[in-house]
């Protein structure tokens, strides 16, 4: 009995900060996005390119941060191929992101990395990588994937997870991205605003904090 | 050959190699015998409030898809070598798909190799599920509880700005057992 209100208490005091409903440590919905120039990026189309937040024209940004070595991105990578391609003729830029900068792990995702897995998977957004990782602690990014929408005022209107399935595509049930990008295209209200992305913990070279 | 003993003195004999080996052979299991036990969520959180022994319990959650986690998992094991005697339980928690053997299997062998003689569960849960139910953006991640079973620190990525060393757990670990 002891054991079992134990085990209960031990359970409610992990379970509960669950519902406090803030994953994100950087920022806030209605938060203007922080910026970013001249990332160099990978496009399926152009090749070699380079990112600026303020150079984008679209009137919503999915700014996805992923990097090629984490098997939870793997797990995704079609279905962030497939967000682009049903907005393909909407207003909507998707951006992926990688700010790897770990010894062992940057190698597999840095730009000749990143030329790789565009040219291998077909990517059909641009990619691009920050070695100074200052745009992922910018976005507050703790994990890959994670999904950040900002609409036509650049201000954030959803971050956490691609859907609430990251792991498992089969069992996807709330496209939470999807749904966040048809609603700011809708001139309407994001239902579902953060949720909790998980994943690869990305780590932050401590001489760049 | 001997000659047969008469059958209580047999019995003895028995008894007393019995109880003579037995004790050996456990101890053998306890040193060397690495495991990985299936556990859901409150089952974990069960065993570690059960386990009366430890004055304090650190959780390293890992998976073998984790570079990092398998970088730094050595850690846990210094700390069990090091503290163990001074009332620390360490305890590893597998976040790998419990619907994959060959991941188990990868994951049994790892922790065979880094020679984790220690309670290692793997989390029965969807891999969804676990980081819901663990309350992590991230692994790794260390958890410390008490002797009583409640956590009392936690130690993650979750954010940018404030992310965790080995170094960190293992300071907070020698001043609570102080």
């Amino acid at each position: 009995m002891r054991t079992w209100l134990l085990s209960l208490a031990a359970l409610a005091l992990v379970a509960s900060p669950a519902f406090a409903g803030k994953y994100n440590k950087a920022l806030n919905i209605g938060d203007k996005a922080p910026g970013f120039d001249a990332l160099p990026a990978v496009n399926s189309e152009a090749g070699d390119t380079s990112l600026s937040l303020g150079d984008v024209k679209e009137e919503v940004v999915v700014i996805a941060f992923l990097a090629n070595h984490c098997p939870a991105v793997v797990a995704t990578e079609d279905r962030f191929i497939d967000l682009a391609k049903s907005f393909k003729d909407k207003s909507v830029k998707v951006i992926g992101i990688s700010v790897t900068a770990a010894e062992g792990q940057k190698e597999i995702d840095d730009i000749p990395a990143i030329k790789n897995a565009v040219k291998k998977k077909g990517y059909n957004f641009v990619y691009a990588y920050d070695e100074s990782q200052a745009t992922g602690k910018a976005y507050g990014a703790a994990a890959t994937p994670t999904v950040i929408v900002l609409d036509k005022d650049r201000k954030v209107r959803y971050t956490g997870a691609l859907d609430d399935s990251t792991m498992n595509e089969a069992k996807v049930k709330t496209t939470y991205v999807k749904d966040a990008v048809s609603a700011i295209l809708a001139g309407k209200e994001v239902e579902v605003t953060e949720t909790r992305p998980q994943g690869c913990g990305i780590s932050y070279v401590k001489s760049s904090k | 050959m001997l000659s047969p003993l008469p059958r209580p003195a047999r019995r003895v004999v028995a008894l007393l190699c019995a109880a003579l080996v037995a004790p050996v052979f456990a101890a053998l299991a306890a040193e060397d015998e690495v495991t990985l036990t299936p556990v859901k969520f409150d089952v974990y959180l069960s065993k570690i409030a059960a386990n009366k022994k430890a004055k304090l319990t650190v959780v390293d959650a890992w998976a073998t898809w984790c570079g990092p986690c398998k970088e730094n998992f050595p850690h846990l094991v210094e700390m069990h070598k090091k503290y163990a005697s001074k009332g620390l339980a360490a305890v590893s928690l597998s976040l790998d798909d419990p619907e994959k053997p060959k991941k188990i299997a990868e994951a049994k062998a790892f922790l065979a190799e880094k020679k984790a003689t220690f309670s290692n569960f793997l989390l029965d849960e969807t891999q969804d599920d676990a980081f819901e139910k663990l309350n992590i953006v991230a692994i790794p991640a260390v958890f410390v509880f008490g002797p009583d079973g409640k956590e009392i620190k936690r130690f993650t990525l979750d954010d940018p700005k404030h992310q965790f060393t080995y170094e960190e757990v293992e300071k907070f670990v020698v001043d609570q057992l102080k």
